[in-house]
């Protein structure tokens, strides 16, 4: 299912080409938040992503949050703990 | 019927109630435990709280809270969509001078919540958060972003308190993590197996707990200016 998600995700991006993509954690979003980021990369689009992550991870991130970390455009966290760790991590109260 | 919303403060003479909550989850461990003789009988006491009244919502569980014959030989009841919204489950009963009640689910916890002087909340962050919204409210804390409005009797000296219980049972290591942080912090008192709840000892620190009221976030306005911030539109 993950393989059916990513194809039609890349229908959804090329047709929709979203300036914003808002996401908050569940493992569906990885597709479409990789092909959005793919498609800036190509030039082809020029979609940017904020990703939240959930409130309760307050010592380490989420897989989804780990995997999408290193490619989103801003990256909320909940918790002073997490911003040691991950830097590019913003605090949202 | 007996229901914790129907009893105001006046109806039990001031007496101060306890409302346990499991959300749509099953804590059979949990529902046993404040549902034994041994429990009511220790929270009756003045230095554990002199509770006269506790509602349990008890879930998917398959114990039954307050019937005579409670067994669990039948297996998991199935859970069938009456059951979901079935609010009549009410078995109110009097045990060890304590009123006692218990329902599996309702539309909205909230006036439950609002009527008890101790929550008692699995560790779902939801739970968590409605339960820190309303002891705020209580209490007198400043509400930013919820939607619960302070209530004006500020002066009772025995605050709205909110205990969590996580489930070893489950694999969620990181639902404890969210209730320690908080606890960390003052917000609520934890407790790690329900079987602590009968030590005379937890209810006596539970009691004497001083909860800081949660005061939440500002409703998503620091983060609707982060996405603003972030595309150049100024505030």
């Amino acid at each position: 299912t993950t393989i059916r998600s990513f194809i039609r995700s890349i229908y959804v991006a090329t047709r929709v080409r979203p300036d914003l993509v808002l996401c908050n954690g569940p493992g569906t979003c990885v597709p479409i938040v990789m092909i959005v980021f793919l498609l800036r990369i190509l030039g082809m689009a020029d979609g940017n992503v904020v990703f939240v992550e959930s409130f309760c991870r307050v010592h380490n991130l989420s897989l989804t949050g780990k995997l999408l970390y290193p490619i989103v455009d801003k990256f909320v966290v909940h918790w002073p703990e997490l911003l040691q760790q991950y830097p590019r991590s913003q605090l949202v109260s | 019927m007996l229901s914790l919303s129907s009893s105001k403060r006046g109806h039990h003479g001031g007496g101060r109630s306890i409302f346990v909550t499991v959300g749509t989850t099953k804590f059979d461990s949990l529902i046993s435990t404040v549902s034994s003789s041994q429990f009511l009988s220790q929270i009756s006491k003045p230095e554990c709280g002199a509770y006269v009244c506790i509602a349990v919502q008890y879930g998917r569980g398959a114990v039954t809270p307050f019937v005579s014959d409670n067994t669990s030989t039948s297996g998991v009841e199935q859970i069938s969509d009456d059951q979901q919204h079935d609010s009549s489950d009410d078995n109110a009963r009097l045990v060890e001078g304590v009123s006692c009640s218990s329902y599996r689910f309702k539309p909205t916890l909230r006036q439950d919540m609002e009527a008890a002087d101790l929550i008692i909340s699995h560790a779902g962050a939801g739970s968590i958060m409605e339960g820190l919204e309303l002891c705020c409210a209580a209490n007198g804390g400043r509400i930013k972003g919820g939607d619960a409005t302070a209530s004006g009797d500020v002066s009772q000296k025995r605050r709205k308190k909110l205990v969590v219980v996580t489930n070893a049972a489950l694999m969620n290591a990181h639902q404890s993590e969210l209730a320690d942080a908080l606890e960390a912090r003052g917000h609520l008192f934890v407790v790690n197996d329900p079987s602590e709840l009968l030590k005379e000892e937890t209810l006596r620190q539970i009691e004497k707990f001083d909860q800081i009221p949660f005061e939440g976030g500002d409703g998503g306005a620091d983060f609707a200016a982060l996405v603003d911030n972030h595309f150049g539109f100024e505030p």
